[in-house]
């Protein structure tokens, strides 16, 4: 269907549209309440979690002190693992020269 | 306590909140959910909605509180926040696909819009077109033709230039008019 729509009419449809009431009055009852319950669980929320993360330094600790065990370690397994490559680089040398009739 | 409290200004409670004194963000809660809510009512589909996003305004407004200098009055500073939600959730709608599908706008000017039109009959007419538009075109038409803005003040609400409301308005009249009209073939 096609209505022909000119400025006029345009604007009197929206004159009619402000004098509407746009929403119900009953919502605005204890309004600012829920809005007080939602920011008192918001920073009930933020504070549980700071409170869960000061408890948890201890394990954060054990956890950096674990991985620094760790790492220190595998040091000595890492150069262990340098000689093994020095070895298998000289077989590779010691094959070349076979196959090269040295 | 309360009758002390409504004759502090804004700028008094502003105060008191940042201390820690909940019960004066409450007051400007009271003071202000009516504007919040009037601007909300024209994007939200229904009241559970329109609850919701006005929650949403004055938790934003609680969290970003420090932030206020106090160059503008509160309530405008409170609108601002109040139209950048509701863009927002138009967009969202959007990137959601949440439009109103072409087949469910049924509408028929016939030889309405009459004088005495009556309001909630021309919302019947406008609401369907207008969740049609693209979110910035639905936000310049109703902050421009349905909250009677002056282009300066939908400028200093949105943070876009007057020139770029000025162009916007032009387009999102021509599309609401095109939609208005049965015309949706591109």
């Amino acid at each position: 269907m096609r209505n022909d729509l000119n400025d006029e009419k345009l604007d009197r449809l929206f004159a009619a549209a402000r004098k509407a009431v746009h929403y119900r009055e009953g919502i605005e009852y204890g309004f600012e309440n829920r809005v007080m319950a939602r920011i008192r669980a918001e920073g009930e929320r933020q504070s549980s979690f700071l409170l869960w993360s000061w408890r948890f330094i201890p394990v954060f600790a054990s956890v950096v002190i674990v991985l620094g065990i760790w790492i220190y370690s595998t040091r000595y397994s890492s150069t262990a693992d340098l000689t093994t490559l020095t070895r298998v680089g000289n077989e590779d040398t010691t094959m070349v020269a076979f196959l090269a009739g040295e | 306590m309360t009758v002390l409290m409504e004759e502090q200004k804004d700028e008094d409670l502003i105060k008191a909140t940042l201390s820690g004194d909940d019960e004066s963000f409450a007051e400007l809660v009271r003071r202000h959910k009516r504007k919040v809510f009037s601007i909300v009512a024209r994007f939200a589909r229904n009241d559970a909605e329109l609850d919701d996003i006005s929650q949403e305004v004055f938790i934003k407004v609680y969290q970003t509180l420090k932030k206020f200098r106090g160059e503008a009055p509160f309530e405008h500073w409170v609108s601002k926040i109040t139209i950048n939600a509701c863009y927002d959730e138009l967009r969202k709608r959007r990137r959601e696909g949440y439009d109103v599908p072409l087949d469910d706008v049924s509408f028929s000017l016939g030889d309405s819009p009459r004088e005495n039109m009556a309001g909630s009959e021309a919302l019947e007419i406008l609401r369907p077109a207008l969740a049609r538009l693209r979110p910035q075109d639905r936000m310049v038409i109703t902050l421009l033709n349905l909250e009677e803005k002056s282009i300066k003040d939908v400028a200093a609400l949105t943070g876009w230039s007057e020139a770029n409301v000025k162009v916007r308005a032009f387009r999102a009249r021509k599309e609401l008019k095109r939609i208005l009209e049965g015309n949706n073939e591109e």
